[in-house]
Order: C-alpha cells, then sequence, then structure tokens
C-alpha cells in the first residue's frame, strides 16, 4: 500500500476516511467519482475493505468463567465506610455530646432539680434516683469541665449560654442542631463519598 | 417475558439494587472481556482489566446518560482503561520473530474451519504488535464503531492524532495482513 502517488489520485488516509464516511461533502464526492474511473484506486479501495472487513469480522473469544461476582463483592466493599470514616463520625458525634453538655449544663440541672421538685410526691426510689442524678450529675459536670475547659480554653471562647428553665425552646434548640450534625454526618455514607477506597 | 431494558436496570443500580448492576454485567461482561482481550492479549489480564471496567462503570453511573445505549458506552469505557494499563505498564509491540513463530505455528491443516481459525489468530497477533494508542484507535473504530470524532473524545486526542493512529494501525495491519486477507 504506497503513498507515492501520482497526483490526482486518493492518498490513503483520504482513501481511509472516505470509507469511514468521515471526509467532507465535498472530497467524498470527488472520491467516489474517481473511485469509479481509476482501477489503481479501486483496487488499493477494495483491499483496505477487505482489511476492514477482517477486523470487524473477528469472532469473540469465549469468557472462561463469570465475573459478576467478583464485581458485586468489590461493589460491597466499596460502598461500606472506611474505619477512618467511622472514626471520624464517631469523635464528632463524642464532640458534640461534650459541646451540647458544656453549653447546656446550667439548663440540665435547673431540670433535673425541677424535676425533682415535680416529683417529690412520687416513690421514693424515684426521688431517690432523681437526687442521686443532680448530685452525680454535678460531680460529673465538674469533671467534663475540667476536661472540656482545659479544651476550649486551646480554642476559641466559647461563651456560657445562660438558660432558665422558662426558655423552653432550648431544647427545640439543641434537638435542631442534633438533627443538622447528623444530617451532616449522614451524607459521609451516601455511596462515593466516604468510601473505604479513598484517603482520609 | 420481556428482558428489562438497560436503561432500567442502570435506573435501579443508582438506587442502590446493587443486583441489577450484577445484570448488566452478566450482559456485557462478554464483550467487554473481548475489548480488553483484544486490546492486551492476555487472557488473565483481560479478565481482570475488565472487572475494573466494571466497577469504574458503577462508580459513574450516575454521570452516564441514560437515554445513550449503554454497551458502547461501556464498552469504551473498557477500552479507555486499556489504554491507560497498557502506557502505564509501557506494553511493548511483538518482536516481528516471535509474531513469525505464532503465525507459523498453525502448520497444514483441514480447509475451513482450521483456515478460519488461523486467519482469526493471525489478525489477532497483528493488532498486538501495533503501539497501544494505535491499537486503540482501531479497537474503538472498528469494534466499537465510534466516529473519528467520538475517538477523539474518549482518547483526549485530538482529531488529526487520531486520524494519524487509525491511518498508520491500518497501514501496518494491511502490510502485515497481505498474504491472510
Amino acid at each position: 500500500m504506497s503513498s507515492d502517488l501520482e497526483p490526482g489520485h486518493l492518498t490513503d488516509e483520504d482513501l481511509q476516511s472516505y470509507l469511514d464516511a468521515e471526509l467532507g461533502e465535498t472530497k467524498a464526492g470527488w472520491a467516489a467519482a474517481h473511485l469509479r474511473t481509476c482501477a489503481a484506486c479501486q483496487e488499493r479501495a477494495t483491499f483496505m475493505q477487505e482489511v476492514f472487513q477482517a477486523l470487524s469480522g473477528l469472532p469473540e473469544v469465549r469468557l472462561g468463567r463469570d465475573l459478576t461476582p467478583g464485581v458485586l463483592d468489590r461493589i460491597g466493599s466499596v460502598n461500606e465506610p472506611s474505619p477512618r470514616w467511622r472514626l471520624l463520625v464517631a469523635g464528632q458525634a463524642l464532640a458534640a455530646v461534650f459541646l451540647a453538655a458544656w453549653l447546656g449544663r446550667g439548663a440540665a440541672l435547673d431540670w433535673i432539680s425541677f424535676a425533682a421538685a415535680r416529683l417529690q410526691a412520687q416513690p421514693s426510689w424515684l426521688v431517690e434516683i432523681l437526687a442521686w442524678s443532680k448530685t452525680g450529675g454535678q460531680e460529673l459536670w465538674m469533671e467534663a469541665q475540667a476536661w472540656v475547659g482545659l479544651g476550649v480554653q486551646a480554642l476559641a471562647r466559647v461563651p456560657e449560654v445562660t438558660w432558665t428553665r422558662s426558655l423552653s425552646a432550648s431544647p427545640v434548640v439543641f434537638g435542631a442542631l442534633l438533627v443538622l450534625w447528623l444530617g451532616g454526618n449522614g451524607l459521609l455514607f451516601i455511596p462515593g463519598i466516604g468510601r473505604a477506597g479513598r484517603t482520609l | 417475558m420481556a428482558q428489562t431494558s438497560d436503561r432500567d436496570l442502570v435506573l435501579r443500580a443508582r438506587g442502590g439494587e446493587v443486583d441489577a448492576f450484577g445484570e448488566i454485567v452478566r450482559r456485557y461482561q462478554t464483550s467487554v472481556f473481548n475489548v480488553c482481550y483484544r486490546l492486551l492479549g492476555e487472557r488473565r489480564d483481560a479478565e481482570d482489566l475488565a472487572q475494573e471496567a466494571f466497577l469504574r462503570a458503577y462508580s459513574r453511573l450516575r454521570s452516564y446518560d441514560v437515554e445513550r445505549p449503554f454497551g458502547p458506552w461501556m464498552r469504551t469505557l473498557a477500552a479507555r482503561l486499556c489504554l491507560n494499563h497498557m502506557e502505564r505498564h509501557r506494553a511493548d509491540p511483538l518482536p516481528l520473530d516471535e509474531e513469525s513463530d505464532r503465525l507459523a505455528a498453525g502448520g497444514e491443516g483441514p480447509e475451513g474451519a482450521h483456515r478460519a481459525t488461523e486467519r482469526s489468530e493471525a489478525i489477532r497477533q497483528a493488532l498486538l504488535t501495533l503501539p497501544p494508542r494505535q491499537r486503540a484507535a482501531l479497537e474503538l473504530r472498528h469494534f466499537g464503531g465510534l466516529s473519528y470524532a467520538e475517538i477523539a473524545e474518549a482518547m483526549a486526542l485530538p482529531l488529526t492524532d487520531v486520524k494519524s493512529h487509525l491511518f498508520r494501525g491500518r497501514r501496518s495491519l494491511a502490510e502485515r495482513l497481505r498474504d491472510v486477507v
């Protein structure tokens, strides 16, 4: 298949483009007209068409095994969040709980006292549990304060929010913040986010 | 019972039905494997890359246009993956001596099926002697049915480069297959 042709003949590239139906309209028209009259180009075109047909007619080879189980297994492992992502989510959960406790410690103690006072007529065991909760809770808050305070001082100052029992919106606010946090972290578990194959 | 369309299977797979994607794999695994086998020439490598191609397709299902036929999209993805694999591993074309030995190994035999098998093997071996990009361009054109522009997009190459790869690849094949075709 020589490209050293006399002027006026189809080049190999134009011949192939013509056979691929990729020549522009004008050039294709010229090529068709030329092939009708030029025996040499006809012979080249015929041979190239046979090469095209030999390629396109190459039979398929049988696949030796079913790839489906392997593919589905790896899809399953890809969809699971990686351990690092799980730790990140767990860490955020703990931090959120401590932060909420830190901000609402006053209100929490208030509610415990309020509940204890309202339930004074209730069985003594319940009153004891509530009283213990208040005492134990106070000790726990003091302990948590020491740790959380250290962390807070290292970051920007977290103002103490003064809540009172009359602020019925406080549970709603905390609940809304919790929902927002859960929703944001829930996005990590959508396929394609936080996958095991991704590097954290 | 009418077979579920590829479009419906893809939509279900997008929704999280992994079994729907499994059905897609069953339908296209042979053709995808053949794309990889024609390009790589090694059965095991072809199976591995075919599997990788399906995993990549799964991760890109959301960007796939469901109004387009799934088969060509899948096979183009597989061809691109194989091209990257060949270039990464710097696959060298087979030495001519080795190729001659393979072609000569056929020997005499009954007509018909044996000759057809020899012819097919000769074509496969001739394809494997081509550089990766020429091989990939021919694969996408002759087996994928893509236009020049579509091949250019699939291979991320200028149109002129695609034409050059096709032209040179076919010229090489024509020279090698002159006695076979």
